[in-house]
């Protein structure tokens, strides 16, 4: 519960004892010491307060009765909540957060398509990230589970948002804000987010014809752009135009 | 030559088939016991004399040979190693069973190996293992307070399920082994998802009730093969010896017993102690003994002395109702707690309960760094483990750091077990977690005698 483990309740544990003489018998609470090894019974009981979660007994004579054992299971149970008791006023439920030095964990489910494009050829993809995100530790598994960890939650989310982008698909009618990256006579490149790219041809940067790209976009210039179509290559074609046309300016 | 004889029952719906006089003839007494398609070979060998020391040497081997499941070991060496935590485990729970069946003063050397020839994940080989155990010991002819058996017993909706399948026990609500002869339960051991005492015990009272059946089925066998009883020669600490303890301990250790601080009792006990065995030893010399003769005594006068203690024990406990340390029966020692004690590791706490520390640290990992398990089961990766140790100055004593020894690891795993209980699933808390428990200022345990330290005490 100190290192922030979601238990779902405190477990404690007591060792029992019992001594039996004839028909008489003496069950103890905590044995300890001298008590050892001079019981006909001893047993050992952990649990929550809900119930019993482990159980070990050894009985060495004969007679010892469902009733008897009841009984000592009942008075074990007692002495397990007087311990609960006391662990409680130390603490009684797990942290929310985890030490600062013990490694974070995020979960995420990814199309098992796209586990090749997030490690790339060689592995070079996932090794950048790891190298730009301090080290962050990724485990993919065949079935497109990726867990990140890292000591620092910053790194993981970091690295959750680059694997986002790599699997991240252009949706044709969406509309994104871009970057302006790339100038060409024949239209600007506007980056929708890292490592995703498309093109707004110069006849769809305006509603009027214009004679130069750069007389409505310079490089750096966030605008917003409508996806008009994806080619079988994957390139995007984006529209400025649309954009406009459908705010009706 | 004797011929091959073949027994027969039926348990939890699968065929138990024990073959005898076939393997391992040279052996005391052996079987092969088949549990469908999991199969046990289990021998006995028991020395013909018996040894000089003050304790029963009894040894008893579970092993699970890889090949039992068709697989080549894992490792550089791909050679098996030493025994894993699960064989440890089960040899624990054949010896405990077995152990307190014996005779005091049984001293000669009794071995039991059970090797698992074949495999059937949803064939328990521990139970097939404590059946040829049990049978191994009676069939030779070693005398015992036998025969034993166990089951393992599964509860799915309410109705508990005998000897439970490898599926049937992801979906149990407890995970219980019982064992014991037909007169009585004498071991159990058990992992259960937060059940009510009646419940445990109800599952207990189900498992007794077919270890009988099994047992009937044993002494069939054992009437129709078995050998006759050895006649074992039992250590008896010689009367003389006897009397001249308790001529000069003259009641001061049954004193002393009721001190109530554990340290100052075992020093007053250990001084009485020394002082008596001082004064015979010396005796023994003036008798013109030699060193070993002298030695064997020692032993029987250590023994005397144990006996002091434990009926003094265990007639205050029964008859004044009191306790060495003076609590009530039901009464816990001081309990303390405190959390937070270092800085860099992920988490930790100390627990005290009398002169017992308990100091658990946490780590959590990666998934990835999880334990991959060599063995004949269902491969399996553990997520969480309890590392538990017990360092000898937790009892002030000097000793050998060589690793985790049988009890360690039988004590983690009881605490691992616990934990698994309320542990958050995988799904929401992808971590692996380690817990590493450690014990100092253990109270000390009086010579001779094993000490049990553990979380529980």
């Amino acid at each position: 519960m100190a290192a922030g483990v979601p238990i779902k309740a405190p477990v404690a544990g007591i060792a029992m004892g019992l001594v039996k003489k004839d028909d008489h018998y003496t069950i103890l609470t905590d044995i300890q010491g001298l008590e050892d090894h001079f019981g006909d019974m001893d047993f050992k009981v952990s649990g929550t307060r809900n119930g019993i979660c482990s159980l070990q007994m050894d009985i060495k004579i004969a007679g010892i009765t469902r009733d008897i054992l009841k009984e000592a299971m009942s008075q074990a149970n007692k002495a397990r909540n007087e311990i609960l008791d006391s662990m409680e006023r130390t603490l009684d439920k797990p942290r929310k957060e985890l030490s600062k030095y013990a490694p974070k964990v995020k979960m995420m489910m990814v199309n098992v398509d796209k586990i090749r494009e997030i490690i790339g050829s060689g592995g070079k993809t996932i090794s950048s990230i790891i190298e730009q995100c301090n080290d962050v530790k990724i485990d993919i598994e065949q079935n497109g589970r990726v867990t990140i960890m890292h000591q620092d939650i910053f790194f993981i989310e970091k690295a959750q948002k680059m694997i986002e982008n790599i699997i991240r698909e252009v949706e044709v009618g969406e509309v994104y804000q871009g970057k302006v990256v790339r100038i060409e006579k024949f239209g600007a490149f506007v980056e929708l987010w890292p490592g995703q790219d498309g093109l707004v041809h110069i006849r769809n940067l305006a509603k009027e014809h214009i004679g130069k790209v750069e007389d409505v976009v310079k490089m750096g210039d966030i605008i917003t752009v409508k996806v008009i179509g994806v080619d079988d290559k994957g390139r995007v074609d984006l529209s400025r135009k649309a954009v406009l046309d459908s705010l009706g300016k | 030559m004797n011929e091959k004889q073949v027994f027969v029952m039926e348990l939890g719906n699968r065929k138990l088939q024990v073959e005898t006089s076939q393997l391992a003839k040279q052996a005391t007494g052996s079987c092969l016991v088949r549990y469908d398609d999991t199969a046990v070979l289990s021998v006995a060998v028991v020395g013909d004399k018996p040894t000089t020391q003050d304790f029963f040497p009894l040894m008893v081997m579970y092993q699970e040979k890889l090949y039992a499941a068709g697989k080549i070991p894992g490792g550089f060496l791909r050679r098996e190693g030493r025994p894993t935590e699960k064989e440890i485990l089960s040899s624990r729970a054949i010896d405990r069973p077995l152990r307190p069946l014996f005779a005091d003063g049984f001293r000669n050397e009794v071995q039991v190996i059970n090797t698992v020839m074949s495999v059937n994940p949803d064939c328990s080989p521990y139970v097939a293992s404590l059946i040829g155990s049990s049978l191994a010991l009676s069939i030779g002819g070693i005398p015992f307070n036998g025969p034993v058996a166990g089951v393992v017993v599964g509860l799915i909706d309410g109705k508990f399920i005998l000897n439970p399948t490898a599926e049937e026990l992801l979906l149990s609500d407890i995970d219980l082994t019982v064992a014991g002869t037909k007169d009585a339960v004498n071991m159990v051991e058990a992992g259960a998802k937060e059940v009510q005492e009646e419940v445990m015990l109800d599952a207990i009272m189900f498992a007794h009730e077919e270890i009988k059946k099994i047992i009937a089925f044993e002494e069939q066998i054992i009437a129709a093969v078995g050998k006759e009883k050895i006649a074992i020669e039992l250590q008896v600490v010689p009367e003389a010896i006897s009397t001249a303890v308790y001529q000069l301990e003259k009641g001061r250790i049954v004193k002393a017993i009721s001190t109530k601080d554990k340290l100052e009792r075992q020093n007053k006990i250990q001084a009485i102690e020394d002082e008596i065995r001082e004064v015979l030893e010396a005796k023994f010399r003036d008798m013109g003994l030699d060193k070993d003769e002298i030695e064997t005594n020692i032993k029987y006068v250590n023994q005397v002395l144990e006996t002091i203690q434990v009926d003094e024990v265990r007639r205050l406990i029964t008859v004044d109702k009191i306790r060495p340390d003076g609590r009530k029966c039901d009464e816990l020692r001081q309990l303390d707690s405190e959390i937070d004690l270092f800085e860099r590791t992920h988490g930790s706490a100390l627990f005290t309960r009398g002169q017992t520390q308990a100091l658990a640290t946490v780590t959590l990992g990666a998934l990835g760094e999880a334990q991959i398990i060599d063995g004949v089961s269902i491969e399996d990766g553990k997520r969480f483990m309890l590392h538990y140790n017990f360092p000898q100055y937790s009892v002030g004593s000097t000793g050998r750091y060589i690793g985790p020894g049988r009890r360690e690891i039988g004590h983690g795993a009881l605490g691992e077990r616990a934990l698994l209980q309320v542990l958050p699933s995988e799904r929401n808390s992808p971590t692996l977690f380690e817990s590493f428990r450690k014990f100092s200022n253990q109270t000390a345990p009086h010579r001779k005698r094993r000490s049990v330290p553990d979380l529980w005490r």
